[in-house]
């Protein structure tokens, strides 16, 4: 009988060790899984994207009176007196932002949302992207409107996470 | 002859229990090396992601192809004519049969890839400069865009451009 006892108790013991070893893993398993990928190129190219493409699309140069998209953007939050082959310069300016967003953010599938504020007409381009969602990077450029206003246009563009 | 039996049990007993440990053991250091393996694959994908940036920050930063105005570099800027002069020396220095030292230079700075540049004309016009290429293509490449002005000393124009930056890994 005492003998009997004894094994159980043996074979108990070895269960009890299989079992928390088979805890241990476990737990390793879960903690290993929680790790995410890595993420610092989508992050740099991101951050590229967002900083560097206002400062670049701003001094574009145009056919419209030889302005530049800078220009451009301080008339039509003004005066909006440029005219360019017979439409508003609010208008071209408008064509112009949409032909290069075309050429580059759509064409890479870019979850972005752009947009011009103060400008007499509404000047927004989004691909997927709203203001309240999460980004990555958010470029931010103001423009100043003085002597003609005392006050800044401001050009914003939100990469959001994809 | 009851003792024997006893003594052999016990015998037939330790056996057992060494024989599982050892299975243990042999299973634990599988899981371990299969576990660091993976560990050593992220590390992998880490290290070329930040070879990767490493390779676009040298090459949006070539003072060879910057803008400049009494010696001082415009950020952002690069110049028409200094990329189809640094095209032409890459270029002749790459064939065969040219002098290949300017391409050496380049291929220890940039490694195995694809430097180019795209102008976008809002008149519909796409130009494009491949600045750096290397003969080796691979199938796994990364690429980062990074938009860029073109400034044109002969009209004294800024246009739009990206600067394409490809890795072969």
């Amino acid at each position: 009988m005492k003998n009997k006892k004894k094994a159980q108790m043996e074979i108990m013991g070895l269960m009890v060790i299989v079992v928390l070893i088979a805890i241990s893993i476990f737990f390793m398993v879960s903690f290993r899984s929680n790790n995410q990928p890595t993420t610092i190129k989508k992050d740099y190219s991101d951050t590229q994207l967002g900083t560097n493409f206002i400062l670049a699309i701003l001094k574009v140069d145009t056919e419209c009176q030889g302005l530049n998209i800078e220009e451009l953007i301080k008339d039509c939050a003004t005066q909006n007196r440029v005219s360019c082959s017979g439409i508003s310069g609010c208008e071209y300016l408008n064509q112009s932002i949409d032909f290069l967003l075309n050429k580059t953010l759509y064409n890479m599938s870019t979850r972005f949302n752009f947009t011009i504020e103060k400008a007499k007409i509404p000047i927004s381009f989004a691909n997927e992207c709203e203001m309240s969602d999460e980004s990555t990077t958010t470029g931010f450029q103001p423009i100043p409107l003085y002597p003609l206003r005392n006050d800044n246009a401001f050009v914003k563009l939100k990469i959001c996470k994809s | 002859m009851i003792k024997r039996k006893k003594a052999q049990v016990q015998m037939g007993e330790s056996f057992a229990i060494i024989i599982i440990v050892i299975i243990m053991i042999v299973l634990g250091l599988i899981f371990y090396s299969k576990i660091k393996s993976e560990d050593i694959s992220k590390k992998e994908l880490l290290f070329d992601e930040l070879s990767m940036v490493e390779l676009a920050q040298i090459a949006g930063a070539l003072p060879e192809i910057h803008c400049s105005s009494a010696d001082v570099s415009d950020s952002n800027c690069i110049d028409l004519l200094k990329i189809n002069a640094l095209e032409e020396i890459i270029t002749s220095s790459s064939a065969s049969g040219g002098d290949k030292t300017a391409f050496y230079y380049y291929r220890e700075i940039f490694g195995r890839g694809k430097i180019m540049i795209r102008e976008i004309g809002l008149d519909g016009t796409i130009n494009e400069w491949i600045l750096y290429k290397t003969d080796n293509e691979s199938l796994s490449q990364n690429t980062i865009f990074s938009p860029v002005s073109i400034y044109n000393p002969s009209t004294n124009t800024k246009s739009f451009g990206m600067l394409i930056i490809t890795k072969y890994t």
